[in-house]
Parts: C-alpha cells; sequence; structure tokens
C-alpha cells in the first residue's frame, strides 16, 4: 500500500473524513524523516491486517492502547498522523477547546465505555489476526 | 589584555560556559573592571526563531499554514520515537540546547539520565524560571554564607527582573527581595486551587504546606529595554518580547563592552598552572583541533558535571567525585469543575501555583511542588500516554485538559556514597573520555520521597485536584546537579575553598553548583546566580592569586 493511501485510511480513521492532500503530503514527510518499523513478524501483520481493513482500526487501536504490546506500529504510525494533523489550521477545532463543550458528565462516560468494548472486540480480532 | 613571553596574549580573565552561572559571573567581572574572555560551546537556534509570527497560542494553530515546521520541526524532530515522557521532551526551537551533547560531553550511566548543554545561555536557555531563596538553614547546609548570598539575591533579581506575589510562598520564593513586579495573571484552573487553599488554608498550614505564586524571572513591565510578557502561551517556542531572563541576553549584553569577547565552539577540556599564569586547553567543535588560551584567573561555571570533568582531567588522578542531584516525580492532577471548560486565551506556559511541604523543623528538608496548566505542548504528547485509542483519546482530552495541571515535585537531596561520577577512558570520544555516573537512592531517601508524595496528592484533594497518577521519570530529570566539587575546609583537591576557589589551585574558581553540599528541592537557579556573583565578587585582582 502507498503511503499516501495509508495516510488517507489513517487519517479517515482519525478524523471520520478523508483528509486533505497537504496533510497527507506531511505524513509522507514525517514517516521519511521518522521511519515507523514493524517489531517482528506479528507487529506486521497487525499492521497489514489494520491498512487492508480500515473497519478494523478503531478496535485494534483500542486493544493495543489497552493490553499492548508498547510501542506497535499501527500505534506508532497513528500517533504521526495525530500529531500531522493536530498542526493543521483545518482541524484545529478537533484538538483545541475553544469554548465550553456540553454535557461532559454525560459524553465522558459515553467515551469511555464504547472504547472499552472496543477493546474488548480488539482483543479478539488480535487473536484472529496473530494465530 | 597582556602578552607573555613568546607573544602569546594572557587574558585577565576567562569564564567558561555561558549558562546562568556564567553569564552572571562574567558581568560581575566585567563591572569590576575586569577584561574577560568567555569561551563556550555557544550552539544556539538561528533556524526556528525567525519562522514563529508574534501570535498566541490559538491562532497561531487556527491560522498559521506553516505551524508544523516549529511545532513538530523541519525534520519532525519534536515527534516521539518511543512513548512519550509529558515534558521531557524539547521542542524543536529549543533542541539547540542539547546539540552536540552526544558527540561532546558522552555519558556511561544505567541508572542516571543526565541534561547537559552546550548551547549559547547553556540549560538557562530551557529554565522554567522559577526562583527560589535558600533558607539560612539551607545556605548553611550547601556551604554558602547567608549575608553574602542575601544581597546577592537582591542584586541578581534587579539584574533580571523577577515577579511574584507577597503571600504565603514569597518566604520561599522572593524573601526580603524589593523590586517584585507583579505576578502573571492565574489562569482558571489555577484560581480553583488558589480558592480553595485560602479556603482551608489552617488545615493546610498545620500539614506544613504553604501554597501561592511562584516568583518567575518573567517581566510583567518593561525594563531595560525587555517587553513585558505578551501571554500567547508560545513560553516553549519563542519570546520576541525577551520577558523570560535568559543567560543568553545578559552575555548579548556584555558583548558590547570593551572589556569582554566571546568566542564560541569551544569546549574547555583542561587547565594547568604555570607561574602565575593559567593555561586553558579547549577543543575547537568544528575542527577538533585543540587550541590555548592562557590566563591570569580561571572562573569555570560549565556546570556541576561539566566543571567536573575539567577539573578531573586537569588534576589527572582517577577518581569519583561526589553528586547531587533532586529526585523529581510529576502527578498529573484534574481539577473536576474546568473539565469541559474552555482555556484562557491568554495565558502562560510557566508555573502557575507553588506548594512547599516544609518539614525542616523536624529534619526533613522542604519538598517543593510547581503546578502548571497544559496546553503549548500540543496533545499528541499526552493521547500516547493514554490508554485509549487515538481518535476517542483526542476526543476525551478535549474535555480534561483545561482541567488537567501537572504538580511537578523536587525533593532535597543529600550526599550518599550509591551518588557518584568519575571520568573513564574512551578512545572513540573526541575528549578520549567519558563521564560515568551512578546515581541510587537509599531505602531512607526512597521512603522519605514516597511518604513526601502521599502528602502532596492528599494535598491536592483537599485543594480541589484529582491525581490520576504518579510518574517516576529518569533519575537526572530534575536537570538540577550539584555538589561534585563540596565545598571543603580541608583544603582538599577536588574541593572549593569558602570563596570558590578550587583547593589545589592558585588561580581557579568554580562558580557554578559543583561547591553546594546539600541539594535544597527549591528552584535553583536563583541561588546559582547569587553564588556566581559572590565567587565573582570575591575573586582578586593581584597577578599572583591569593
Amino acid at each position: 500500500m502507498s503511503i499516501s493511501v495509508e495516510a488517507q485510511v489513517l487519517g479517515r480513521y482519525l478524523l471520520g473524513k478523508p483528509i486533505d492532500a497537504r496533510s497527507a503530503a506531511l505524513y509522507e514527510q514525517a514517516l521519511r524523516s521518522r521511519s515507523v518499523v514493524p517489531c517482528g513478524v506479528r507487529d506486521q501483520n497487525i499492521l497489514e491486517f489494520a491498512l487492508a481493513h480500515p473497519w478494523a482500526i478503531g478496535c485494534l487501536d483500542a486493544a493495543l492502547a489497552l493490553f499492548g504490546p508498547r510501542g506497535a506500529a499501527l500505534r506508532r504510525k497513528l500517533l504521526v498522523m495525530t500529531a500531522v494533523l493536530e498542526v493543521r489550521p483545518e482541524y484545529s477545532d478537533l484538538y483545541l477547546t475553544q469554548s465550553d463543550l456540553p454535557a461532559p458528565l454525560l459524553s465522558l462516560p459515553v467515551i469511555v465505555v464504547k472504547e472499552a468494548v472496543k477493546a474488548a472486540g480488539g482483543w479478539l480480532l488480535l487473536r484472529v489476526v496473530l494465530r | 589584555m597582556a602578552v607573555v613571553a613568546g607573544g602569546a596574549a594572557v587574558n585577565e580573565v576567562i569564564v567558561v560556559g555561558s549558562g546562568a552561572t556564567g553569564a552572571i559571573a562574567a558581568q560581575t567581572l566585567v563591572e569590576r573592571g575586569f577584561d574577560v574572555l568567555m569561551l563556550d560551546g555557544g550552539q544556539r537556534d538561528d533556524h526556528y526563531r525567525k519562522l514563529i509570527p508574534d501570535l498566541d497560542f490559538v491562532e497561531i494553530r487556527s491560522r498559521v499554514q506553516e505551524q508544523n515546521r516549529f511545532f513538530l520541526g523541519d525534520r519532525f524532530e519534536g515527534l516521539p520515537q518511543d512513548a512519550v515522557s509529558t515534558g521531557a521532551q524539547l521542542t524543536p526551537p529549543r533542541q539547540f540546547i542539547t546539540a552536540q551533547v552526544d558527540r561532546f560531553l558522552p555519558v556511561d550511566s544505567q541508572t542516571f539520565s543526565p541534561m547537559e548543554s552546550l548551547a549559547l545561555g547553556g540549560l538557562g536557555s530551557g529554565w522554567g524560571l522559577g526562583c527560589c531563596v535558600f533558607s539560612d538553614g539551607e545556605l548553611a547546609q550547601a556551604g554558602l554564607s547567608p549575608q553574602p548570598m542575601r544581597e546577592a539575591y537582591q542584586l541578581i533579581a534587579s539584574r533580571i527582573g523577577i515577579s511574584g506575589e507577597d503571600d504565603d510562598a514569597r518566604p520561599y520564593t522572593s524573601a526580603h527581595i524589593g523590586g517584585v513586579q507583579p505576578p502573571v495573571p492565574m489562569d482558571p484552573t489555577a484560581q480553583v486551587i488558589y480558592r480553595r487553599y485560602l479556603h482551608n488554608r489552617q488545615r493546610l498550614r498545620k500539614n506544613s504546606f504553604a501554597v501561592g505564586r511562584p516568583a518567575l524571572a518573567l517581566l510583567t513591565e518593561p525594563k531595560d529595554g525587555r517587553g513585558a510578557t505578551a501571554l500567547h502561551d508560545m513560553d516553549f517556542y519563542s519570546d520576541r518580547e525577551r520577558a523570560a531572563w535568559r543567560p543568553w541576553i545578559g552575555v548579548e549584553a556584555l558583548r558590547q563592552k570593551s572589556n569582554f569577547e566571546y568566542r564560541d565552539n569551544l569546549l574547555v577540556t583542561s587547565f594547568e598552572e604555570n607561574g602565575g599564569f593559567t593555561t586553558v586547553r579547549a577543543l575547537d567543535m568544528i575542527t577538533l583541533q585543540h587550541r590555548t588560551f592562557t590566563c591570569r584567573k580561571l572562573v569555570l561555571a560549565a556546570g556541576a558535571l561539566g566543571s567536573a570533568r575539567i577539573v578531573l582531567r586537569s588534576f589527572g588522578e582517577r577518581k569519583r567525585l561526589p553528586f547531587l542531584c533532586n529526585a523529581y516525580s510529576y502527578l498529573p492532577c484534574l481539577v473536576p469543575s474546568r473539565i469541559g471548560k474552555q482555556p484562557p486565551r491568554k495565558n502562560s506556559g510557566f508555573a502557575q501555583l507553588a506548594l512547599f511541604y516544609d518539614r525542616e523543623a523536624q529534619g526533613e528538608g522542604i519538598a517543593m511542588g510547581s503546578l502548571y496548566s497544559y496546553r503549548s505542548l500540543m496533545l499528541y504528547r499526552l493521547l500516547a500516554e493514554t490508554p485509549l485509542g487515538y481518535k476517542p483519546a483526542r476526543q476525551l482530552m478535549r474535555y480534561l485538559v483545561p482541567a488537567l495541571l501537572i504538580l511537578g515535585i523536587h525533593h532535597p537531596q543529600s550526599p550518599s556514597p550509591g551518588k557518584s561520577i568519575e571520568l573513564i577512558a574512551d578512545p572513540h570520544a573526541p575528549t578520549s573520555d567519558r563521564l560515568s555516573i551512578e546515581y541510587a537512592l537509599t531505602p531512607q531517601e526512597s521512603q522519605r520521597i514516597a511518604r513526601c508524595e502521599d502528602q502532596f496528592s492528599r494535598a491536592m484533594l483537599t485543594l480541589g485536584a484529582v491525581p490520576v497518577k504518579r510518574v517516576h521519570p529518569p533519575a537526572g530529570s530534575s536537570i538540577h546537579y550539584a555538589g561534585t566539587l563540596p565545598f571543603g575546609e580541608t583544603g582538599e583537591r577536588f574541593t572549593l575553598a569558602a570563596d570558590g576557589r578550587l583547593n589545589g589551585t592558585q588561580t581557579v574558581f568554580v562558580a557554578d553548583g559543583s561547591g553546594f553540599r546539600y541539594l535544597p528541592a527549591k528552584g535553583l537557579t536563583l541561588s546559582l546566580m547569587a553564588n556566581a556573583h559572590v565567587v565573582a565578587t570575591a575573586i582578586p585582582r593581584d597577578g599572583a592569586g591569593r
């Protein structure tokens, strides 16, 4: 998979929509400067599965964040894309708190519960991918 | 400048290093009429400074297309390689502070990760600006004399400009210092904490805690051609107004004086005294050739580790030297009432509040906490630390960041056998050696630190903040180092006389923290500068040394 396609896959997961060409180009530059290499066959398999099946990225991201292994290539690439998107003015409102946010007592538990469910699904998915 | 036989120029004084202590010592000497040559690594940022617009953090984030260049770096050097330890990474515009250090100041240690600098301004270029005065008890334990230090504190404060408040923290921060400018405004999250402190003051004071505004070397009013802080919350990237005092500001002013000369890209490696003159050997960091300079007086201000290296080479003796470094930990805390609230547009990235846990009367010293809000160090650094996928972590952090305060805790430190340094041979290093560092806390120290952290956690709960976890970054993260050449009355080599002269020499003085026999937890830099001034004041003018 080309890096520009990879950028779109990861960016779409993080933002919920396609990313602009400049963001994809920055991601490519970032990977050339700070290459992310999978640590072994298992890590490579997880990365390839995620990129080939974008619907699974959220679950795998959740499971890897909670259960590890720490430093998984998918997580490292997502960190690079997260940082790239954060410094794009077009997406600044997704990172900055520019006004009081509504209903934190409702929103935060919902985020956490959804994430826990995804992590459980991702854990099962990892068992399949690494079988 | 005199000339010796053979035509070599003799400098009246050579000062090694341009950090906080070198800059202050040099200024004092220049003002006393000495001819001063400063030899320095001199690494600087000539690249990112020009890229950063004069706008606040929110405006830059919302409007500036090229912001990736200074937030992430042109080589994306701002991106972590592995998981991030919050606050440990220098922003790209500040990475010059540690440029060339791995090459020229190699270290060998399994237990300690120091941060050293070959930059113009040294580690002072990344100083958090916190100013504290040591108590008389702390000064005595460190080997310093209270009277001259008190006078020096005032003089240094007048030179650099300090802002702060007359509150419960003042006895620890700017006691007896006049001319303190008003403090920077407190952000709303810190205001919640401070209101809770005032409400629970009696109980917290009874538990040995004092809370108040930190004294910062940050101008809130113009002074000496420098502007007041614009509160752009870009403090970790730029400072157009020069509101934050940095040693390079002092060095830059000295370069306008006829009796001061500055030479960079030089790493001083050793010295040798010869009949009233001292030969100083320095490695040219570009050509790797050695150069020599001659002086009547030598002032070492290369930091406790840097000066120790120079002295160890010069005395030619294999020896383990003692070493002090404040233990450091941090507690991210959440203030529930601030979750999801909009942060202020104008803000400062420097400490909002200071907490002092004073157990000096009980013989346990004074621990210091500094509270910081978190915004301009970017969200991605925090997201990597959460046990969540990056997408929901970002959504969650937008709610939590306005409520987040980071409490950094420094602990006082005394010498013990497990903390020492030694130079060992390394034929691959440009200096043919590397610094071996051993660092281990005693069980008693570890227990005291744990108890102290428990107290800070309880205090934060009383103040309305919920500690999320305790983080213990690698030893060395406090970036407070001292005690490698401790003050001593015996006249032994590798110790300092009371006036800062290196015992075993006639003409070599040490102006940095190498002499401190005890390291209080309070912010160190103001005391380092005060001591540097005291040492520079005492250097005699006669040509034959003492």
